[in-house]
């Protein structure tokens, strides 16, 4: 389960692919450390996570982007989840995700 | 039936014993190894009878009952079964060993649905919430053997 950084300036954007799982749990803990990392030292204000390449996500991964959300909020940072696909989306509906998240089709 | 790994003839046994109902249309057998690699699942999504479920929804079914048996419940292996009786399928789960008593806690403040507390403040885990919006019903038997989900179609 690879993820890519590019940064532009301030902007951060993530691109996750693949199926996301508790199988990943590590990969999770690890994208949570690096990004609120960045976000900490101020050096990165806006995050974006690129989902077009993931096929399906559990709660788990609900659970590592919620937390990553709340820290970024937390540094008055914007947040923004793109390009989920359809099952993503129903997930991110059932939680209601769009009332804490920006979530750009 | 599918088998993932390899399992005790004494847990192989329970578990056959467990897949003794009519109206069965599927069902598998898991190791703990395999319940912590990820291609079971999608191994299952492959050999699942279409139309009885959204293959979306039975992903979300598989990855949430095989995190909570790995993570909350220790299982070292893992019974799955399917079957369909009217209007309703059955999927079920036989742990060895059964499930700790928490499980219920956790069903009980699945069903208050308290989805709104949980994805703002992580108090408790979103699994089973989610699962909740997907089935009719989540039920254990009384020794913890056994979480069935219940879909009405």
């Amino acid at each position: 389960m690879p993820f890519k950084f590019k940064r532009e300036k301030t902007e951060l954007a993530v691109y996750v692919s693949g199926v996301l799982t508790f199988h990943q749990h590590k990969e999770g803990e690890q994208l949570v450390h690096q990004i609120t990392s960045l976000v900490d030292t101020g050096e990165v204000t806006a995050v974006r996570i690129n989902f077009s390449e993931v096929l399906r996500m559990d709660s788990h991964w609900l659970g590592v982007l919620i937390r990553i959300l709340r820290r970024v909020k937390e540094k008055n940072a914007v947040f923004i989840i793109e390009k989920p696909n359809k099952d993503i989306c129903r997930l991110f509906d059932i939680v209601e995700l769009n009332r804490i998240a920006e979530i750009r089709p | 039936m599918q088998k993932f790994g390899v399992i005790k003839p004494a847990e192989e046994n329970m578990i056959r014993e467990s897949f003794a109902h009519p109206d069965l249309f599927y069902t598998a057998m898991m190791d703990r190894e395999a319940l912590w690699t990820p291609q079971t699942i999608e191994k299952i999504l492959e050999n699942f009878p279409k139309g009885y479920i959204e293959e979306g929804d039975l992903f979300l079914l598989l990855a949430e009952c095989i995190a909570n048996s790995v993570l909350h419940g220790q299982a070292e292996a893992l019974g799955f079964h399917a079957r369909e009786r009217h209007d309703v399928v059955l999927f079920s789960f036989f742990q060895i060993p059964p499930m700790k008593p928490s499980i219920k806690t956790v069903l009980t403040i699945a069903r208050e649905g308290r989805l709104r507390e949980c994805s703002e403040d992580l108090s408790s885990g979103l699994g089973f919430p989610i699962l909740m919006h997907l089935v009719h019903r989540i039920t254990t038997n009384n020794n913890l053997t056994k979480l069935q989900l219940w879909l009405r179609r």
